[in-house]
């Protein structure tokens, strides 16, 4: 087996230091927020546990239950739907996408904020997806997928549908371009 | 038979073994089960001697029948640039392999194949979970010319799109070099140093079941008591003892079992791990499957000298996995999976010692709420929980000093743990997705975790400066666009 160093070939053996200075920077670099109207779906999607602590109040009224436990229903639905309608808020305000000529950033997260990016050439999978609220809001959603599996998915959602299918396309044909060179 | 006559053969189509049949009828029993098997038997035995002596052995007849059956029908050709497999009794399918995008060729030999002198090959490619084909019961010389002939296709693709450089091509049938080979007694040095308590698993039932002993060997063990305190002692010391050697001694004979003539072979673009005592087990990655190399050791392991190895690789197959390896050979494993251009050299940093804070105030928190309740309800005895506190201070504070990192241009290596230690490195041009991530804790104090992931694993640093942070996950994007030899 030969373990000596290899003679330096700059196609073949790009190894050469990267000097840290010259990173592009992702810190540097301003993301596209998303459609209000996503916020728009988003809270409407709240409308669920609101429903539920509705159903549960009345259940417990037609059950002649005791005042403090309604009281305690009707308080626990306004502070759930209150406290997720808030994250909604704050997270959609937080999310954006950046796209540069090398990679696909996105951030997002409440409590935690989280920016992910993945590079152009080791995307796999490109996917439009379109659920039943956002077709109603006119909005889809991008799946990006690498081989990192589950956590290495990346989605923007929150898009208007031209936007969706023309990042598809772009990402997709960057990931083409890159594999090319 | 010689490689040259086994491809002549690959080559005009060829059948399996003859003994192929036996292997196709123990893989149908396998499946049905073994115990409803028996169970089906026993409720048939009862029915009289028509259904013993008529239906069974005219089932078995068909079983026979169909198993000679699929043998005949099974063929495998080796063509240009593919393997092409025809099979089926009733339906007919057939399956085209790609030579060049074979991943690897696991060959076995089982029990059943040893006194036979056959093998089982097991051939896999990146597009399916389980292995694409298996060739049940051949000769070697035939399973290794198929190994050979899918390593050159590959690496001549990879040269085709300029993946590989000339010099790593493959020689047209590599001799392979052996990295390690285990002895039994550093297989038992390797039991008794790593994961001794595995054994309990199997020793618990036992203890378990303590009560059914005395009746089934009619012995009368010492009940605990605490009016006896003298024969409760001696009990528990009996009982540790007796659960010490016996959980020690099932470690031993598993890993006798398992690991028994473990070698690590490398040939050409692929590492081998094949061991085994009745079951020889085979297992081979390419090399550029592999992403990343993780080393553990635990303080015993420490005086021995040697350390557990992780080669986690892309895709469902296997991944290779080494429990007891001495540092000169896994200096040799290193160079090999992580090229020689990733060699961390610079000084390891540490992670910001808030850590220390984060990692102990919820379980604290958790152990004084717990030791509250529970003296509340039951007793103030639940008060020795207490101990717990300054434990898991202790703990959080060794975790936080003991995390060590370094991050060059082209790779990234991880050390941490509170006892054992658990290394990682990977080259940085194998990343998937790169991020960074603040906790709400974190964003007060300008921190954050950055998270490198290849394919199927990743690593996260946490308690960074944010700065700090964001430079790793640029260097990560940056490796990647600089360095485009394939990851997988």
């Amino acid at each position: 087996m030969n373990h000596e160093p290899q003679d330096a070939d700059p196609v073949l053996a790009p190894n050469d230091p990267i000097v840290s200075g010259d990173l592009p920077q992702l810190a540097t670099v301003d993301f596209e927020p998303l459609e209000p109207k996503y916020l728009q779906v988003r809270l409407a999607l709240r409308i669920v546990p609101f429903l539920l602590g509705v159903a549960v109040t009345i259940g417990l009224v037609v059950a002649d239950a005791p005042g403090w436990s309604i009281g305690l229903a009707v308080l626990i639905t306004i502070l759930v739907v209150s406290a997720s309608a808030a994250a909604a808020v704050v997270e959609t305000r937080r999310m954006g996408y950046a796209i540069r000529e090398r990679d696909v950033s996105m951030r997002s997260g409440v409590l935690t904020t989280r920016t992910a990016s993945i590079p152009h050439h080791r995307v796999q999978n490109v996917a439009v997806d379109r659920s039943a609220v956002a077709r109603l809001a006119g909005l889809a959603s991008v799946t990006i997928s690498t081989a990192a599996g589950g956590s290495g998915r990346l989605t923007i959602p929150g898009l208007p549908v031209e936007t969706a299918e023309r990042l598809k396309e772009l990402i997709l044909s960057r990931s083409r371009l890159d594999d090319e060179e | 038979m010689t490689p040259v006559e086994a491809e002549a053969q690959l080559r005009t189509g060829r059948r399996q073994s003859l003994w192929a049949p036996v292997f196709f009828l123990i893989t149908a029993l396998r499946r049905v089960g073994y115990a409803q098997l028996i169970f089906l038997f026993v409720i048939l035995s009862n029915r009289g001697s028509v259904v013993l002596f008529g239906i069974a052995p005219a089932v078995a007849a068909i079983a026979v029948a169909a198993a000679v059956l699929a043998w005949w029908r099974f063929t495998f050709t080796l063509t240009d640039d593919s393997l092409v497999v025809e099979s089926g009794v009733l339906n007919r399918q057939r399956t085209v392999v790609p030579l060049a995008k074979v991943q690897s060729v696991a060959i076995d030999q089982k029990f059943l194949h040893r006194p036979i002198g056959l093998v089982e090959a097991r051939v896999d490619t990146a597009g399916s979970s389980s292995a694409e084909l298996t060739i049940h019961a051949t000769d070697r010389v035939t399973a290794e010319v198929i190994r050979d002939i899918a390593s050159q296709a590959r690496s001549a693709e990879a040269i085709d799109v300029g993946e590989l450089e000339q010099d790593e091509m493959v020689a047209p049938v590599a001799p392979s070099e052996v990295l390690l080979e285990r002895t039994v007694g550093e297989l038992i040095l390797t039991a008794l140093t790593t994961r001794v308590s595995a054994g309990l698993a199997v020793l618990a039932p036992v203890f378990a079941l303590s009560g059914q002993l005395e009746e089934w060997f009619d012995i009368s063990l010492p009940q605990p008591s605490f009016d006896t305190g003298g024969a409760f002692a001696t009990f528990v010391v009996v009982v540790l003892v007796v659960a010490a050697l016996g959980t020690a001694l099932v470690r031993v004979l598993s890993v006798i079992f398992t690991d028994f003539r473990l070698t690590l072979e490398h040939d050409g673009d692929s590492l081998r791990r094949s061991a085994g005592l009745f079951d020889r087990r085979s297992t081979a990655s390419s090399l550029t499957r592999v992403q990343q190399f993780e080393t553990t050791t635990n303080p015993v392991q420490e005086r021995t000298g040697m350390r557990s190895l992780r080669l986690p690789t892309a895709g469902d197959s296997d991944e290779i996995r080494v429990d007891g390896i001495r540092l000169d050979e896994l200096a040799v494993v290193r160079d090999l999976v992580l090229e020689r251009d990733v060699q961390i050299s610079a000084t390891p940093r540490g992670i910001d010692q808030a850590a220390a804070f984060a990692w102990w105030r919820w379980p604290v928190l958790l152990i004084l709420v717990a030791v509250g309740v529970v003296t509340f309800v039951w007793s103030p005895i639940a008060l020795i929980g207490l101990f717990g506190v300054p434990f898991q201070i202790w703990a959080a504070r060794r975790r936080t000093r003991r995390w060590a990192w370094e991050v060059t241009p082209v790779g990234m290596r991880l050390e941490r743990g509170l006892l054992a230690t658990a290394t990682s490195e990977l080259a940085l041009r194998r990343t998937q997705t790169a991020s960074v991530s603040q906790s709400l804790y974190q964003r007060r104090r300008g921190l954050a975790s950055v998270t490198v992931r290849t394919a199927d694993i990743g690593v996260t640093i946490p308690f960074l400066p944010l700065a700090t942070a964001q430079q790793v996950r640029d260097l990560a994007l940056a490796a990647t666009e600089h360095d485009r030899r394939a990851w997988f």
